[in-house]
């Protein structure tokens, strides 16, 4: 067997009824079909679907038990790639320590993919999941595995190109990285808008000096800098943008608290004689904007903290699960906090990640062999190898079917 | 040299290579742990069979609040070799 494709079944009938269940099964099976790798699906719950392979059923949700399981499933049938179909409440994410502070923990699947157990989760097969989030009808879930039939059948619309996204701050580092990325597009650095005399609510200012004015300050300092900052500030990002795009790349910040994407700009400027700095956070992506744009089929990756973070989320209130709710081939993002070079040109950590995938990616390997190679050289290359660096190793997850190649 | 002069040595020597490009973390005091990292990966700095290096970390955190009501926290975490004083790595966090 070459490809396993894995879920509750319990789990999925309580969160979308016998009806749903039997929507996603049939789906699941003709995706299976139209594989080109010899599929099986099985519920790792059911007793008639794991005896199969003399494996006893594992009804909790243990991320341990579920581990051990993938693992004597994948070299007992040799299966190279995995599948799992649905969020954390159908087949949890692993909780791992988080390297850089001990007292949280990362989300991850690095461990169902680590199936020799290394130190470090490197992973030894293709893995990628079909996230659910908190939604209460199969139709993201349905929509997920659709797309991947149609690209399988080689019935998917066609995308042209790369669109990059990056906060001004990390130009130098994203400039780099979008090159090898890009046939003729350039780098979208954080967008800007005109303000008037106002702040939009798109906009999030802060004032890091002088901190007498950070949290009040008289109005015509208010009015002085707000000016200033409508002259970097100029117009919105256009999600035609992103229309038709084969890939998406984004280097930006993001939250488990908001669900906008943002943009940084620091800048410098006297007002009322005091030498000011202002840091100010456009917003650059959120769902409406991925709604008005066309991007089926895209291969997307984002740097942006807590990206893949989609536990509790629907579409509408998470970019990872409304861009694959609108057809998008995959998404690669991180379930945490997430690091990425601060002011020079050469990649580390999330963007390495970026590098290695599209490499793979372009060079023609499926988009789960990519995620796994790039995680195998991540290894391989980065030194020393710090806190950062393995939790990079653990958050970093796969959306999609890792099957899934662009030729 | 003591321990703490070691460590005002090395927070001055980040302050002027590295948090010059940070403004926002003026007046941070960093949390500073030590650990022990897998060196170069093809050649050891201390020969034969030697793989280890000794590194401080400081981690500098700062919480920005914004006109909008949101705060924003920034991570910047430095990487400075014990023995040679070098700084190996600045990850800043995407958050």
């Amino acid at each position: 067997m070459e490809k396993i494709i894995l879920s509750h079944k319990a789990n999925l009938i309580a969160v979308y009824g016998n009806d749903g269940f039997k929507k996603i099964h049939d789906a699941l099976e003709q995706l299976a079909n139209v594989s080109a790798l010899e599929t099986e699906i099985v519920y790792l719950d059911d007793k008639t679907s794991t005896k199969k392979h003399n494996l006893d059923p594992v009804k909790e949700a243990n991320p341990e038990l579920i581990q051990n399981f993938i693992e004597t499933l994948c070299k007992t049938s040799d299966a190279e790639y995995l599948l799992i179909i649905g969020g954390h409440r159908i087949i949890p994410f692993s909780q791992l320590k988080d390297p850089t502070n001990p007292t949280q923990m990362v989300y991850s699947d690095a461990p169902y993919a680590d199936t020799y157990q290394d130190d470090l989760r490197s992973p030894d097969i293709s893995l990628g999941r079909m996230p659910d989030g908190a939604v209460t009808d199969p139709g993201l879930v349905l929509k997920q595995i659709n797309t991947a039939i149609k690209h399988h059948k080689g019935v998917a619309a066609k995308t042209t190109d790369t669109t990059g996204v990056s906060a001004k701050t990390w130009e130098n580092v994203s400039q780099e990285l979008f090159k090898k990325i890009k046939d003729q597009t350039e780098l979208i650095l954080t967008p800007d808008w005109g303000l008037g005399n106002k702040v939009p609510e798109h906009i999030n200012l802060g004032i890091i000096r002088p901190t007498k004015w950070q949290m009040e300050r008289p109005a015509k300092v208010t009015e002085a800098i707000i000016k200033h900052v409508s002259s970097l500030v100029k117009k919105t990002l256009d999600p035609k943008a992103f229309t038709g795009r084969k890939f998406i790349y984004f280097n930006v910040h993001g939250s488990d608290e908001t669900t906008e994407w943002v943009g940084e700009i620091m800048s410098q400027v006297k007002i009322e004689g005091e030498d000011c700095i202002l840091i100010v956070y456009p917003d650059i992506l959120k769902p409406e904007t991925i709604k008005q744009a066309n991007v089926e089929n895209a291969i997307v990756f984002s740097e942006a903290c807590f990206g893949a973070y989609t536990i509790g989320k629907v579409p509408d209130n998470s970019n990872a699960l409304c861009l694959l709710n609108q057809g998008a081939l995959c998404f690669v993002g991180s379930t945490a906090v997430a690091y990425g070079e601060s002011r020079k040109s050469y990649p580390r950590w999330a963007d390495v990640m970026v590098k290695y995938f599209f490499d793979f990616v372009k060079r023609n390997y499926s988009i789960g062999e990519a995620f796994q190679m790039a995680k195998q050289r991540y290894v391989g290359t980065e030194r020393p190898f710090n806190r950062e660096d393995l939790k990079t190793m653990f958050e970093f997850v796969l959306f999609g079917d890792p099957e899934i190649k662009l030729s | 040299m003591s321990e703490d002069e070691k460590i005002t040595r090395m927070k001055e020597k980040v302050q002027t290579d590295v948090l010059k490009d940070f403004p926002e973390m003026e007046g941070i005091v960093p949390e500073i742990t030590t650990d022990t990292y897998q060196g170069t990966r093809t050649r050891s700095r201390y020969g034969r069979g030697s793989d280890e290096i000794s590194v401080r970390v400081l981690k500098y955190t700062k919480e920005i609040p914004t006109f909008r009501g949101i705060t924003f926290k920034k991570i910047v975490s430095v990487t400075v070799d014990e023995e040679t004083e070098e700084v190996l790595k600045v990850a800043e966090s995407r958050e």
